[in-house]
């Protein structure tokens, strides 16, 4: 058996049921991401990976759109 | 605050974006609502007045917020007016279906110990979706009244009003509730709490908690509180004691752990106090956006309904155009009529009811593209839109969200410039800015419409304007690289964006939109595009030529006295009274002015007539249409009444390829001088207008030079 392993977010597939399991980048974006539902432990769903492009995520029953680069910063899992 | 017996009450209206808070404060306060600026920074503020029962409340919509840290404006206007202005009554709207994330605000407002209800609205679908509430249960724990609303049904807004008028008398029952963020924090929250509390000016507006915790949170706007007071340096030590020690407990910055805790209190109230049901069926929207936001697909359906819209615009309009224009025409000639041939009746009719009625023609498009941007927005269709198209932008240095703005250019400019600041960056705001004016705006349209059907077939005519339109988003996009290449350099910023379920937007909603904006035209029609058709009517008339080269009268008597057949002599009067006519034009200001400028555009096709029309446009981009049929009316010898686009048509100075040529220059030059001076508004910058104005008119002599230069040699002129 394999053990899941954490990748960025924009390395995942879409239509998998992902963790948070943190979140990089600078001080300010992180806590920003924290208050729209952003945190670490949160279920999230794949709606639309985007390499290259934006990826489509469902959080919290909300659908958000997330610009690549922002991709790369959230680890899940 | 709230107290007995106080019969004006001024509420708040705050919530998430996309939780439904415009249809809240329309269903609250009917028509009745003014929109103005919050002093010092150019963020929109809606207020609405309402009468309930004895009550007269004032309802101020605030900007949607996630939270109220200052991060963005918006979040900064809010918190602001909250505490500046203590409303009686804070209305949080949460969107029902998505609670926990809607919830946070409600968690910052108790903090902030300001009296509010938390409006559970769209609770219809939350329903659908499997939610089920204990009500009471829910009230208590969250510490606050709630009323379960529908929005665009204006279900629960009775109720609403009611808990408002409970809340503001100071008689609601339910006791506010602190979110405990645990031992530790808490126990250094106390000792901040007692040195804010020392210095008394600081809690006036603000309880010492809602100080402590901000300044906690290493919040900008609060440090920026406490400066200069007389506790500020032992604070500061404490912040930073505090700190320390926290971090050093936690392993990770204190904000953060504080958001968390918000985070744990609303999860341990809605396990409480909320179920939620299996879902029956899979979300409509997800569905839905399978298909509309597919990689593969998702780009060729959206140029599809761009091209669609286009489309319609045209063919849906052709007959009622068709209807105005022959009640101008039968309107100008009843009052051609009735007042006596001299100057009076030329201005009216030549400058007034051609001017105005010749931009009233292209309502009929007007109207059918703003429904066509009011579907898009309303159905939710926008913000995929910037999905779709955030792949495509970011390659070319622009944001996701700068399409945003840049559809809304499609109909006008002004709102686009406006619509920039949903843009978190500056550089992101100016770059786009610069190249909105080439998403071609809906008073362009006339002169394409005109010149289209002029010189096209009719079948190819909506295609030719769909081409330039999509000319203006590939020159937008190119500008935009080599604006972020070479003037605006750097990273955009980061790309977040909420996409709102889908709705079936209603036709009253849609009406009312298209009528907003259509009135816009319809006044402008009546205002500037007036005065302007009046200046260029006087332009045009004056100075009367004194001394012909010929003697048209004696001319024109020669022939009709001459025994020659009737349609030839008929002929020959009609070519002496047209040469007259040109005269007269060529003599008047305006045509000096545009004989001045004829050398100039020359190169691009163009003559002194048509340099009447763009120098006009400068004003305004209809008013080259109505120009023109000043021109050619006053240039007019006939009286049969011949439509502007046939007497175009007919014109042998005129060829497809220099309508084209026309057309493309209009497309990019000089946005129209109400839009620079809202540009200028935006940005402050006078630098920016300038740049503005001289670039976009360069870049429009290149483009109409290529073109008519190119199409000439390849014979195609």
């Amino acid at each position: 058996m394999t053990e899941k392993h954490s990748a960025p977010l924009y390395m995942m597939h879409q239509g998998q049921n992902l963790t948070i399991v943190e979140i990089h980048g600078g001080y300010g974006f992180v806590n920003r991401m924290k208050e729209m539902g952003f945190i670490p432990g949160e279920k999230i769903e794949l709606i639309s990976s985007g390499h290259p492009g934006p990826v489509m995520i469902k959080i919290k029953g909300s659908k958000i759109a997330i610009g690549h680069g922002m991709a790369h910063k959230i680890i899940v899992i | 605050m709230g107290q007995n017996n106080k019969n004006e009450i001024t509420i708040a209206l705050a919530g998430n974006p996309n939780s439904g808070k415009t249809t809240i404060f329309n269903a609250l306060t009917g028509a009745r609502q003014h929109v103005g600026n919050y002093p010092g920074v150019t963020v929109e503020k809606k207020e609405g007045k309402c009468n309930y029962k004895d009550y007269k409340i004032k309802v101020v919509d605030l900007p949607g917020t996630y939270s109220l840290t200052a991060y963005s404006l918006d979040e900064v206007v809010a918190r602001k007016f909250l505490i500046e202005e203590r409303p009686d009554v804070v209305v949080d709207i949460i969107d029902s279906s998505n609670l926990q994330r809607n919830l946070y605000l409600a968690t910052q407002l108790a903090e902030l110990g300001i009296p509010f209800i938390l409006c559970l609205n769209m609770s219809d679908i939350a329903k659908k979706k499997g939610l089920r509430l204990d009500e009471n249960l829910f009230s208590r724990l969250i510490g606050c009244e709630i009323v379960f609303t529908v929005g665009h049904k204006k279900e629960g807004i009775e109720a609403l009003f009611e808990k408002i008028i409970t809340v503001a008398t100071g008689e609601s029952k339910i006791k506010p509730v602190q979110v405990n963020f645990g031992k530790e924090i808490e126990n250094e929250l106390e000792k901040l709490l007692e040195i804010i509390k020392k210095d008394k000016s600081l809690t006036q507006k603000v309880s010492a908690r809602y100080i402590s915790i901000k300044l906690l949170e290493n919040d900008k706007e609060e440090l920026e509180h406490i400066k200069g007071s007389s506790i500020e340096q032992e604070a500061i030590y404490q912040i930073e004691e505090s700190t320390k020690h926290l971090e050093m407990i936690f392993g990770e910055d204190v904000e953060g752990r504080i958001v968390d805790m918000r985070y744990g209190f609303i999860k341990g109230v809605v396990k409480e106090s909320a179920r939620q049901l299996e879902r029956h069926k899979l979300d409509v929207s997800d569905k839905i956006d399978k298909i509309l936001t597919n990689r593969i697909l998702g780009l060729p359906i959206f140029a599809f309904f761009m091209w669609l819209i286009f489309k319609m615009t045209f063919t849906l309009a052709e007959k009622p155009m068709e209807w105005i224009e022959s009640f101008f025409g039968w309107f100008g000639e009843l009052i051609g009529n009735v007042i006596p041939e001299g100057i009076i009746n030329s201005l009216i009719v030549d400058g007034i009811i051609g001017g105005v009625g010749g931009v009233l023609v292209f309502l009929p498009n007007i109207l059918i593209l703003f429904i066509a941007i009011a579907i898009l927005e309303d159905s939710g269709y926008m913000s995929r839109a910037a999905f779709i198209m955030d792949r495509i932008m970011h390659k070319f240095g622009l944001h996701g969200k700068s399409f945003i703005p840049m559809l809304i250019g499609f109909g006008c400019t002004i709102p686009a410039y406006m619509g920039c600041r949903i843009l978190e960056s500056k550089r992101d705001r100016l770059v786009t800015m610069h190249v909105n004016t080439f998403m071609s705006c809906g008073a362009r349209l006339p002169v394409y419409v005109l010149f289209a059907g002029a010189f096209f077939p009719k079948e190819a005519a909506g295609n030719i304007i769909f081409i330039i339109y999509i000319l203006g988003i590939v020159i937008a996009v190119a500008m935009a690289k080599i604006f972020s290449k070479v003037r605006f350099r750097g990273e955009s910023a980061p790309f977040v964006m909420e996409l709102p379920p889908y709705h079936l937007p209603t036709i009253k909603g849609i009406l009312i939109h298209m009528w907003e904006k259509g009135k816009l035209y319809l006044k402008k029609a009546g205002t500037i595009i007036l005065a302007v058709s009046i200046i260029m009517w006087v332009l045009m008339s004056f100075p009367k030529v004194t001394s012909y080269s010929k003697d048209y009268y004696k001319l024109i008597n020669g022939i009709e006295t001459s025994n020659q057949i009737e349609e030839i002599k008929e002929n020959k009067i009609e070519d002496f009274e047209n040469e007259r006519a040109t005269e007269d034009l060529s003599y008047s200001f305006a045509g000096r002015i545009g004989k001045a400028i004829e050398p100039v555009i020359k190169p691009l096709g163009f003559d002194w007539r048509l340099g009447i029309g763009l120098f006009a446009g400068f004003a305004a981009k209809e008013v080259i249409v109505s120009t023109l049929g000043t021109v050619y009316s006053v240039g007019e010898a006939d009286e049969e009444s011949e439509t502007l686009r046939d007497k175009l048509r007919n014109d042998i100075a005129y060829s497809p390829l220099i309508a084209f040529s026309l057309m493309i220059f209009v497309l990019l030059y000089f946005p129209c001088i109400a839009a620079m001076v809202v540009f200028y508004k935006e940005t402050k910058s006078l630098k920016e207008v300038l740049f503005q104005m001289i670039y976009t008119t360069a870049l429009a002599y290149i483009m109409a030079l290529i073109v008519y230069q190119g199409g000439s040699l390849l014979g195609l002129g």
